[in-house]
């Protein structure tokens, strides 16, 4: 399946309650992204972003609602069909294969690709996002620094050429400008590859900088939802879920444009 | 010395079995943190079932080749009645399973093949004697096949997309799942290589060590305290653990008392247990925190 000749397709959630046993942590959240835009999800600890992303992707089966993968109803599949689908998910915690090599790792995440003799491709475009990985390439993944694994969880998601990525707190741990060269390949799929980008953030400035619109979840349930201008301007939801009103001067309010989040 | 080299040398034979049963563990070990107790069920079966098959008119290489597959499909088989349904495997719920379904493999086999050991025909090939010590050829035959094998088994997990895609399943099985690797697929090649493994130890071993109903009692504890060596986890270390094994058993055996032949494994276990419990290369262990 080559890049070029592929119809991006969105990511679409309608209505989803999901549990953990019998503890209910998901309400009736729904969202969609379409392709070529990003849609970060923010929101304080346990609000129930994590989940979200796990029901998303097949790890969690939601109890009530459906998630469609373009016109296809991945609500039942399993993660592995799902990866193949075409979406693929960035967890928490990077959960790279710390004892495989940087470059199994990307052969893995190629893996429900394995057959199509494109591997070469997209280990170059993956590369080329990530320059520091091919340095490093023949190193175990336990032993990069966190950035770099970060960065290697993302190519090794972008192996599997996928239409749809999502990321759980890819900027967790990491220093500044790590976090901006994160933002900024997150940019480039977005902008360069036509991706739907779903973004789950607790470094609520640079999601903000980053989305074309933001949903802020609450306990479970979607409580607000715009563009990062519209939400930011909200008094509310700052007060809330930004941090108060000391992030209100600087920066929170000042989404980069679609062109200018983009430096090739 | 004469003496030494040829309790040295069938050791190493006999210690290949022990290694090749000993991978099977790893094999699957390493991929699901299950303790397969059936490991060697495998070699029993296969040793049985090709002696079976030579007394039925068939030649020795087709009965062979015939029971190898066999014996794969029969390991999966279980592992898709037994392990499949078992929603949260620990360790420790996989050894009282595994141990059930052993007991119960091994009861059929004395229903089928009655209690006395049986041994294959020896391969093709004539006994040697270098420098005082007498090789059986079959202990080449052994020595060989055991080496061919483990290179292959280690071939495939370290260098081919599938094998990676096990390894990866063991270390971080959510990381694997979302990159597409079904770990239902992991666990039955997981579980095919430690049944080919078994059943060609099986085979390549009853010429010499006979097969019996009950032979994969000792010859599972052997090749399990070869694999702990290895923290179950590595491969090469659990091949030349056996190696080791073997060699040990047969110093005992030799220059003490035949008697104490058995309980070398279980010393051995011990010692393991109390002083290496990650296995003798614990270093590695960084991989699974």
């Amino acid at each position: 399946m080559s890049t070029d000749h592929v119809p991006r397709i969105g990511l679409r959630v309608e209505g989803i309650d999901a549990a953990y046993d019998r503890l209910q942590v998901l309400w009736d959240v729904s969202l969609h992204v379409a392709p070529g835009e990003l849609l970060a999800l923010v929101g304080s600890n346990g609000a129930g972003k994590t989940t979200v992303l796990r029901s998303v992707s097949g790890l969690l089966k939601p109890v009530r609602g459906h998630v469609k993968l373009g016109d296809t109803d991945i609500t039942s599949t399993s993660a592995e069909k799902i990866a193949e689908l075409g979406l693929a998910h960035v967890p928490e915690n990077r959960l790279v294969f710390p004892s495989l090599s940087v470059e199994d790792n990307l052969v893995l995440g190629g893996y429900v690709r394995r057959k199509d003799g494109r591997y070469a491709v997209r280990r170059d475009e993956a590369l080329h996002l990530f320059p520091r990985l091919r340095d490093r390439i023949n190193l175990l993944a336990g032993a990069l620094s966190g950035g770099e694994q970060q960065m290697l969880a993302m190519a090794r998601a972008l192996m599997s050429d996928p239409s749809v990525i999502i990321l759980d707190e890819p900027s967790l741990g990491l220093a500044p400008k790590v976090v901006a060269e994160i933002m900024t390949a997150l940019a480039h799929l977005r902008d360069e590859k036509g991706l739907a980008v779903l973004l789950v953030e607790q470094n609520v400035r640079a999601a903000f900088k980053i989305a074309d619109r933001v949903m802020v979840m609450d306990r479970g349930r979607v409580v607000a939802e715009g563009t990062p201008a519209d939400l930011a301007s909200d008094e509310r939801v700052r007060a809330a879920y930004l941090g108060g009103s000391s992030t209100s001067s600087s920066g929170v309010a000042a989404p980069v444009t679609r062109s200018g989040g983009a430096p090739a | 010395m004469t003496d030494l080299l040829q309790l040295v040398f069938s050791g190493l034979a006999q210690g290949s079995v022990y290694g090749l049963v000993a991978l099977g563990f790893v094999a699957i070990f390493a991929v699901r943190e299950i303790v397969n107790l059936v490991q060697g069920e495998y070699a029993a079966l296969a040793g049985l079932a090709a002696i079976s098959a030579v007394g039925a008119g068939l030649p020795l290489l087709v009965a062979v080749l015939v029971v190898i597959p066999l014996v794969i499909g029969v390991a999966v088989l279980l592992e898709r009645m037994t392990i499949a349904p078992i929603k949260k495997m620990t360790p420790l719920t996989s050894i009282i399973l595994t141990l059930g379904v052993s007991t119960a493999v091994k009861a059929v086999m004395l229903l089928i093949w009655g209690p006395e050991a049986k041994g294959l025909p020896t391969f093709p090939g004539t006994d040697i004697t270098v420098g005082g010590v007498s090789i059986r050829s079959q202990e080449l035959w052994v020595l060989g096949i055991a080496a061919v094998v483990a290179y292959a088994v280690i071939w495939f997990y370290e260098h081919t997309v599938r094998g990676k895609s096990l390894r990866a399943c063991a270390e971080q099985p959510v990381a694997a799942r979302l990159v597409g690797i079904s770990p239902r697929t992991a666990t039955v090649v997981a579980f095919a290589v430690a049944g080919f493994t078994g059943a060609v130890a099986g085979v390549v071993g009853s010429p010499i060590y006979l097969s019996a109903w009950s032979s994969g009692l000792s010859l599972g504890l052997k090749g399990f305290v070869a694999a702990t060596l290895g923290g179950l986890t590595s491969l090469r270390v659990a091949m030349i653990g056996g190696m080791l094994l073997g060699v040990l058993e047969n110093l005992v055996a030799g220059y003490l008392s035949s008697g104490y032949r058995d309980a070398v494994a279980f010393v051995v276990l011990v010692l393991v247990l109390l002083f290496r419990p990650h296995g003798l290369a614990s270093k590695t262990s960084a991989v699974r925190v």
